[in-house]
């Protein structure tokens, strides 16, 4: 469309996606997008978005770019099919069924947050939807996180200002560098070498294990037994990658406090996720290979190494002679792109042609979300439609259909 | 039959090479041209085990290998019994999820040796590991019975979860060290970070000790030194986030 | 072959029980995706020659698709490594899709692992609303069955406050309404009340309900009040598939009491009760278990209205994973396995823990038993029909091995003698249950009971008219082997299954209804939703968006 306004637009500029977003054009570019947050506002920017195809830098049509690609691909003795960012769920099944069919390494960006994904297939999970927390939570508890660095309307929408209902109570957990928000009611401060020791005592405590602690874990005692007074408790800790190095345990020790503070009262652990619908990524790898990140087909079906068997490990060891990233290249981890570089690359994406990788074939398409429709994932695991407010080039998933017509075979079957 | 199979690495991998084919209870009824035959994963591509081991010996539950194998992952997965040697180091996922027989590394193990699978409720289940050199992460995470024994220092998270069973450290060991256990017993000779979620029972001269030191020394000519066998044990119980019932004891001079 | 335009099914046993066909030797004749009544001469022939030809099977209950299933799915990536499914290399020459089993396999393997026991058709048991345009997703890549799903509303916010203030109509357009923008089939009741308690938290200690006429916040909402205002909505709404039941205090010693009060409460309307065998125990909390199989099935036997599904344990790898949260959490405790709980806003519930039964457990040896009690006392199969609450009392991989159970007393005293008998004191088991089913009995539990309860039209028989779903078995005294392999399975007129093979993996249908109700009640819905709800009204459900 060239002009004209859309309401209730998801936003995928964080996990938070919020779906009330009024996006405005005039004159093929957006000039306005309501409610959205700075982040908000990066992510839809003025949509206007390149619309090339190009095969070894050369323009060249969408015929000849994918007979290029599968060439590529199908020859690769090591093919790497990596989901980036920006892109719905259903081109994401077409990206899992093409690497299926090549029996390629698969891997997301899901494999962001994998410390929490595998703590979570050792321990499980004590969590909720967001409006859940909204609804009952009178005790927010946020773990080394201040929201509105990364997820700026997370508070507001889904944590701490609740319409017709009090305002809970909001802990801010400083650890280390990493600091709660500083409107807290109150505060409490761990070292960031003391972080997984300190959930270990409060979950002992909340066991009610009597254990002489050290003094300096007076305040997480405090704070633990706060939680056991409390109706409904959010704890709110950050799942992606930050500035402070993180110790590997911490994952776990959240989900098993969350876990024994709902023996006591209620308690539901948020992870707070990036946005470019990575957890799409995460949902349909899980019900179309078993697995959430880390998959490799190689052996005909797919396996999982979430210990070297990630993107950034396999790219790393070299081991990759061809890949697909479908996705906004942008969005790519930094040792991911890393390792791309020298690898022959097919991009299916928004901006492909404008990746600094140069890729071999570069397929431009919309931005899910602002030129194509379909479906994402919130940060929570809830679903949410996309809404397409301005026209853009061709779609990925058309794109991806293509690809795997002409690789052939596997292409049988939803 | 022989008495040994013998797997000599001849060509290097390249990449990791996922080698969980190398269970020595599968070798009981196999020639020397079936194992040569065995699948492995070499970066992710599926290769032979003749590829990159020359292959002596047959039919036998006793296996050596030799050569650089730090490359080479999940050697012993999931064994039941038998008696594996390896003559050098090794890679991650070391005897993962091992039941039964032994391991003897000669030298070092990576990441996960004795540990669990991905997702896994249990790792090792019965069985004797033995690093003389120094392994890596997690080692016996989640072990529900067994016994695995490092020379060598250990990197972080060692014992982590475990169900049961006993861990054996005379090196150094990393941050973590039993974090989460149940029960099960982490004897530490080097120097332990324990969690703060540990707590100092007694000091005692703890008799299995004694007894599971001379044993190794016996059997596996372990260097356990008399100052081992006679000093005295600082037991801690933990992991008092979880059960509560397993135990880190650090050895103490006098 | 491809899809057939025609062909006829010559000289096989047919076991047509919706059509009095009980083991006739006859053609079924087929034209394009339905059955035909006949064929010229010159139509293409399959050979059924001494094999046993069936309508295809009918899942009335199984957890197969959606939020909380890929929830377990992501719990279970040791189960995944140790059952890797090759895709399946079709008719055509190309590979379908591979994928990973377990007790919760992936959407592909789902679909051709149903196909390959003879099954074209499965409801998925219990969406959220929220979770409804996922639940579709996941269906899109779930090959070969027509399915569709129940969604749950026992313990609903906006349904919870119409029934306090006493607003039953617009209790039942609401759930008319949800039903269409859910793309729904069937209204499911989950522990009424009580996953509404345990999310509502609190140290009050209240964190589920113990009987029918407990309050759920407002003392004019109770268990008892919940089935009744949705019992009364589903016949109200002419919907094909009556409320969908899973009673309170399920898996509770004593839990029979609360399975006939819900029973009664329904009296007199049609009401489905779901795995029953888990709510049929006597005995009392801390006090011990026996089997009420007895006293449950004699009042369904007594009751035409009501109808069931059994819900059988079987031994092995299971995981239990359902929207009565508050039993999770007994169960994860007692089991110390790892535990997904998943609180859903407004809605529900979510509650996952991996779980074992072994033949030496008492428990489980009583759950087995109840489960069988309640089969071979049933009088009208009809309305008493076969699952196993797939993945939570046993995998549908287990259906022939259950089968077998019903339809071989010899086999099932073999196995009965190596149960733990603990609990077995006053089962009927014990006593000797001689009744074996027939294979029209088997045809009626595994299809044409299950179509009937759902109000599938189309399914279950193999009348003119009715879809061309058919399963064709090579005839074997070992019943499980033979329910096992079908040697033929054709869907909707296309040969799936050939010589065992899967050869095709056709896209299934959608089963869905939209009920009329009175659009008024939309403006009030907008107004607690825009309040309430985390993301915008015009988001919810799952209906395509402009």
């Amino acid at each position: 469309m060239t002009a004209g306004t859309t309401e209730h637009v998801t936003c995928l500029g964080c996990g938070c996606a919020c779906d009330d977003i009024g996006v405005v054009v005039k004159g093929d570019r957006i000039v306005e997008a309501h409610n959205a947050c700075t982040l908000g506002n990066a992510w839809f920017g003025d949509g206007v978005v390149p619309a090339e195809i190009r095969v070894d830098g050369r323009a060249a049509s969408l015929e000849q770019a994918i007979a290029k690609a599968a060439t590529v691909l199908a020859g690769a003795k090591r093919p790497l099919v990596y989901v980036a960012g920006d892109v719905s769920c259903e081109a994401q099944r077409e990206a899992v069924a093409i690497a299926d069919r090549l029996h390629a390494a698969l891997d997301s960006l899901a494999a962001t947050a994998g410390s929490s994904v595998l703590a979570a297939q050792r321990r499980g999970r004590a969590t909720a939807t967001l409006g859940e927390i909204r609804q009952r939570a009178d005790l927010v508890v946020f773990w080394a996180v201040d929201p509105n660095d990364r997820y700026p309307r997370f508070a507001a929408r889904y944590a701490v200002e609740p319409p017709g209902r009090q305002r809970p109570t909001v802990v801010a957990a400083d650890v280390g560098a990493s600091r709660g928000p500083k409107d807290a009611d109150f505060r409490v401060t761990v070292t960031a070498t003391d972080e997984v020791d300190a959930l270990g005592v409060m979950r002992a405590t909340v066991g009610g294990r009597d254990l002489d602690a050290a003094e300096r874990f007076g305040p997480a005692i405090k704070l633990a037994r706060r939680m056991m007074q409390a109706k409904y408790v959010a704890i709110v800790v950050d799942a992606e990658p930050s500035a402070a190095t993180v110790d590997p345990d911490r994952a776990e020790a959240l989900v098993t406090l969350a876990q024994a503070l709902n023996g006591t009262t209620r308690c539901a652990l948020t992870m707070l996720r990036a946005g470019s619908n990575r957890s799409g990524a995460d949902a349909v790898l899980t019900w179309q290979t078993g697995f959430p990140y880390a998959v490799d087909f190689a052996g005909g079906t797919p396996s999982y190494r979430p210990a070297g068997g990630e993107a950034q490990a396999l790219l790393a060891g070299r081991e990759v002679d061809a890949a697909l990233v479908v996705g906004a290249p942008a969005t790519l981890p930094g040792p991911v792109a890393a390792g791309l570089a020298g690898v022959p690359l097919v991009v299916v994406g928004p901006r492909a042609s404008a990746a600094a990788l140069r890729p071999m074939v570069a397929i431009d398409t919309g931005v899910a979300g602002i030129h194509e429709g379909g479906t994402a994932f919130r940060m929570d695991d809830v679903p949410l439609p996309l809404r397409a407010s301005l026209d853009g080039p061709r779609a990925a998933l058309d794109v991806l259909r293509g690809l795997r017509d002409r690789l052939g075979g596997g292409g049988t079957g939803p | 039959m022989s008495d040994t199979i013998v797997l000599s690495l001849t060509q290097a991998p390249d990449y990791p090479l996922v080698a969980d084919a190398i269970v020595p209870d599968r070798f009981a009824t196999l020639t020397a041209k079936d194992i040569a035959t065995l699948p492995v994963k070499h970066g992710g591509r599926t290769a032979r085990v003749g590829e990159f081991f020359k292959v002596t010996g047959e039919r036998s539950v006793s296996v050596r290998l030799e050569g650089g194998l730090e490359k080479v992952e999940g050697i012993g997965t999931g064994m039941a019994c038998g008696d594996l040697l390896i003559d050098g180091s090794t890679g991650r996922d070391l005897g993962v999820a091992m039941a039964g027989g032994r391991i003897d590394v000669r030298g070092s193990a990576g990441d996960n040796a004795g540990g669990a699978r991905p997702g896994a409720a249990s790792g090792m289940t019965g069985g004797e590991i033995i690093v003389r050199g120094t392994v890596g992460d997690g080692v016996g995470a989640s072990m529900r019975r067994g016994l695995l024994v490092v020379l060598g220092e250990a990197g972080r998270g060692s014992g982590r979860g475990m169900i049961a069973g006993t861990v054996v450290l005379f090196g150094a060991v990393g941050g973590g060290a039993g974090r989460f256990l149940k029960r099960g017993s982490i004897v530490a000779l080097g120097k332990v970070e324990r969690p703060a979620t540990f707590g100092y029972a007694c000091t005692y001269r703890p008799p299995h000790v004694a007894l599971l030191l001379r044993y190794l020394r016996a059997r596996a000519g372990v260097p356990v030194t008399d100052r081992h066998l006679a000093g005295r044990y600082e037991r801690y119980s933990g992991d008092f986030a979880e059960l509560g019932k397993g135990e880190i004891l650090q050895w103490v001079e006098e | 072959m491809s899809k057939p335009t025609r062909l006829r099914i010559a000289g096989g046993t047919v076991y047509d029980p919706a059509n009095q066909v009980d083991g006739v030797v006859r053609d079924v004749c087929i034209e394009g995706d339905r059955i035909v009544p006949e064929l010229p001469r010159d139509t293409p022939r399959l050979d059924a020659g001494g094999m046993v030809v069936m309508p295809g099977g009918v899942d009335i209950h199984s957890h197969v698709a959606g939020p909380s299933v890929n929830h377990a799915r992501r719990l279970l990536p040791e189960e995944h490594a140790a059952d890797p499914v090759r895709a399946p290399r079709l008719e055509d020459g190309t590979l379908a899709r591979s994928g990973t089993g377990g007790t919760v396999p992936t959407t592909f393997a789902t679909g051709y692992r149903y196909a390959g026991l003879g099954y074209t058709t499965a409801m998925e048991a219990a969406v959220a609303p929220l979770g409804a345009r996922h639940a579709h997703a996941e269906l899109d890549d779930t090959p070969i069955l027509d399915a569709g799903f129940f969604v749950l509303l026992g313990n609903d916010d906006y349904l919870l406050r119409q029934i306090a203030a006493g607003e039953a109509a617009r209790a039942r357009d609401y759930a008319a309404w949800l039903l269409g923008v859910t793309r729904g089939y069937a209204i499911k009741i989950v522990n009424p009340g009580g996953v509404a308690l345990w999310k509502g938290g609190g140290a009050d200690g209240r964190r589920n309900v113990t009987g029918l006429d407990d309050a759920v916040g407002s003392s004019a909402v109770t268990p008892r009040k919940i089935l009744e205002t949705l019992g009364a909505a589903a016949n109200a709404l002419a919907l094909p598939h009556p409320v969908h039941v899973h009673c309170n205090n399920l898996g509770q010693p004593g839990n029979y009491a609360t399975t006939l009060e819900s029973m009664k409460a329904l009296g007199g309307q049609r009401a489905h009760f779901t795995h029953l065998q888990f709510h049929s125990y006597g005995g009392e909390r801390g006090k011990g278990w026996q089997s009420a199989a007895r006293d449950v099935i004699e009042y369904v036997n007594a009751h035409p209205e009501t109808s069931a599904d059994v819900g059988q344990v079987m031994f092995g790898a299971a995981t239990t994973v359902t929207a009565d949260s508050p039993v999770e959490q007994l169960l994860a405790t007692s089991t110390g396995r790892k535990w997904v709980n998943v609180d859903i806003e407004l809605e529900s519930g979510c509650g996952i823990v991996p779980y074992t039964y072994k033949e030496q457990a008492a428990v489980a040896g009583l759950q087995w038993a109840v489960g069988l009690e309640l089969f071979l006392l049933a009088k009208d199969p009809w309305r008493v029909v076969l699952s196993t609450d797939h993945p939570n009392g046993g995998t549908f991989l287990s259906y022939p091995e259950l089968i077998r159970l019903l339809m071989d007393r010899s086999y099932r005293d073999d196995r009965l003698k190596r149960v733990n008998q603990k609990l077995l004191g006053g089962s009927a088991l014990l006593d000797g249950l001689g009744r074996e089913y027939t294979l029209g009995e088997i045809a009626i539990v595994t299809r044409a009971g299950p179509a009937r309860l759902l109000g599938l039209a189309n399914k279950g028989h193999l009348g003119p008219g009715a879809d061309a779903d058919v399963t064709i078995y090579a005839s074997d005294d070992d019943r499980a082997k033979m329910f096992a392999t079908p040697r033929y399975v054709l869907k909707a007129g296309t040969l799936v299954v050939e010589e065992g093979q899967l050869r095709r993996a056709p896209a299934g249908r959608r089963l869905a209804v939209r009920p009329a109700y009175d659009t008024a009640v939309t403006k009030d819905i907008r107004r607690f939703f825009d309040q309430h709800a985390s993301i915008s009204f015009e988001n919810y459900g799952a209906e395509p968006v402009a």
